[in-house]
């Protein structure tokens, strides 16, 4: 399932006082099976972008074509749009209204006209995706679990659509070091093992260039970059430019180089970057 | 549509309108109101909308700005109005089929949309030109002069001004929620009315449990920072009445005076 994105334009209320570009000519395309970061400044048409992917929003002027269909075409519906392309909003907990779990999370697979079966077979296997206990918790109340297990049950209620692409918007917000990590590792492993492409935004760097294979940056409603972490991350002087940073572990090796110590700057990962620091100073 | 209601809205120029006193404001509206609804005739309403009128243009604000406030009530509008023309008996003057027009539902059409569209327009042009603060300050100096309400007058503005802030933050809300039930399959645009009502719930439960969150949150915050009600509670903005209001309250009894005159001239 890829994406390509070309001459996306958005403008708020045109032709009117209050017009506003969100974005303007993005083009992009992504894989199949790619696990995509997105970054960018608050304000930088990130949110705008990825609602175009599964037509909350029409853009003003451009494509998006999902797997060979123009999305927004006549006759495409919205169901067959939601049942490809899943978005997860920041704080997604906020969307819960079911009575218990199970019922929450089968709320997209009804809406998208499944058996009570096939509903089943889907709410187990995504509540087991996000790990969770599917036993323990169907029956609970979503308003009785803690933060990260509401996090969880309202994730798990878009993956249980099945959507090839997922895309997240800041899914560790909020979260404590622990429920990041599982996080960033339960979606890592949604794309590893499940094959699904993942977008996600986020406004950590050092998670974006831990997890992602590609990373888009955004700035002022213009995809700015989009390459491998190392790639972008190897400008930080411009990203500064446009309020992002490198990743942290990163800045330690470029504050080491500036001390005059000569040391390679381009690892990206907090691993990396230790392995390059231990390589240095064994010698 | 949340976003159309442009009444709570203040819309900051630095006319003589805003430098008004907010209970000269509220008065004189609350004045002009009761008068639409004595007014007679044509005459009348073409008075009160002179007056409107020249209010608007004093108050620096764009036409289309105050207008679009109504947009949100354009459907009761029509339906009152079409209600008025077709259902009021009297004598017949055009039919087609069982829909017939009488005379009197004529008139009665007329008079509903004038003062309805006089009506909004006045509250909006209040509220567009007094901000939260000094409206809600001058709702509770008002209300301090009446009997009985004179007890509950802080906390009522209080729980005004707290409505009205909260208006935006709640629509922001809805939408949020509505985009995230629409990306799991939500469909709120197709079905009988009872299966639109249904889809709504998916809506309404978040969005109650928020405002209920919210609304908790707020009262601690409250609370923390020693709020205890209007007892020993002192205002860093006074409200004092001006030479201007002077000018002002005399300009608005002239002017509802003409109003009430236009009762005698005989309708065309």
């Amino acid at each position: 399932m890829s994406i390509e994105v070309k001459g996306l334009t958005h403008i708020y209320s045109e032709g009117t006082v209050f017009e506003h570009i969100a974005i303007e000519d993005v083009n992009f395309t992504v894989g199949p099976h790619d696990f995509i970061g997105i970054i960018g400044h608050t304000g930088s048409g990130k949110s705008t972008m990825i609602q175009h992917i599964n037509r909350l929003l029409k853009p003003t002027r451009g494509t998006v074509v999902v797997n060979g269909i123009d999305i927004n075409g006549k006759d495409v519906t919205m169901r067959d749009i939601v049942k490809r392309v899943g978005i997860v909003f920041q704080y997604p907990e906020y969307q819960l209204f079911e009575e218990t779990v199970y019922k929450d999370v089968s709320y997209g697979p009804k809406n998208l006209g499944y058996d009570d079966e096939k509903t089943e077979f889907l709410v187990k296997q995504s509540i087991e995706t996000v790990g969770l206990d599917y036993e323990k918790v169907r029956d609970m109340s979503p308003f009785d679990l803690s933060g990260g297990q509401k996090r969880r049950v309202a994730i798990a209620g878009v993956v249980a659509m099945k959507p090839q692409i997922l895309i997240l918007d800041e899914p560790a917000s909020g979260l404590d070091p622990a429920g990041r990590r599982e996080i960033f590792r339960m979606i890592k492993t949604m794309n590893t093992d499940l094959g699904i492409c993942i977008l996600l935004v986020s406004h950590s760097m050092d998670d974006v260039a831990e997890y992602c294979d590609k990373v888009m940056v955004f700035s002022e409603g213009h995809m700015v970059r989009f390459g491998t972490p190392g790639e972008v991350f190897a400008d930080s002087e411009y990203l500064e430019s446009i309020s992002l940073e490198v990743p942290q572990s990163k800045q330690v090796l470029e504050m080491l180089k500036k001390r005059g110590i000569d040391i390679d700057t381009s690892p990206y990962t907090s691993g990396m970057v230790a392995e390059e620091i231990l390589r240095r100073f064994k010698k | 549509m949340i976003k159309d209601i442009t009444i709570g809205q203040y819309y900051p120029t630095d006319s003589v309108l805003h430098r008004l006193d907010a209970r000269t404001k509220l008065l004189s509206t609350l004045a002009y109101i009761i008068f639409l609804f004595l007014v007679k005739n044509v005459w009348g309403y073409l008075a009160a909308f002179v007056f409107l009128a020249v209010c608007m243009i004093l108050s620096k604000i764009p036409i289309g700005y105050v207008l679009r406030g109504l947009k949100a009530v354009v459907f009761i509008l029509c339906l009152t109005v079409l209600i008025n023309l077709f259902f009021t008996p009297g004598d017949v003057i055009w039919s087609y089929g069982v829909m017939k027009i009488t005379e009197q539902g004529a008139r009665m059409a007329f008079n509903v949309a004038f003062r309805l569209l006089l009506l909004i327009s006045a509250t909006s042009l209040m509220t567009l030109c007094t901000d939260t603060i000094s409206l809600t300050d001058g709702m509770e100096e008002l209300m301090r002069k009446v009997p009985l309400v004179r007890r509950y007058a802080h906390e009522l503005s209080m729980m005004m001004s707290i409505a009205l802030r909260f208006i935006p933050t709640l629509s922001d809300e809805t939408e949020r929620i509505m985009k995230a039930q629409k990306s799991r399959g939500a469909d709120f645009e197709s079905g009988n009315i009872i299966r639109r009502a249904k889809a709504l719930i998916p809506i309404l439960v978040p969005l109650f449990v928020s405002a209920f969150q919210r609304a908790s949150e707020l009262a601690m915050a409250m609370e923390a920072r020693c709020y205890r009600g209007a007892e020993g509670r002192t205002r860093l903005k006074e409200l004092h009445y001006s030479k201007a209001d002077i000018v002002a309250y005399c300009i608005v009894i002239l002017a509802l005076a003409g109003i009430w005159a236009t009762r005698y001239i005989p309708a065309p």
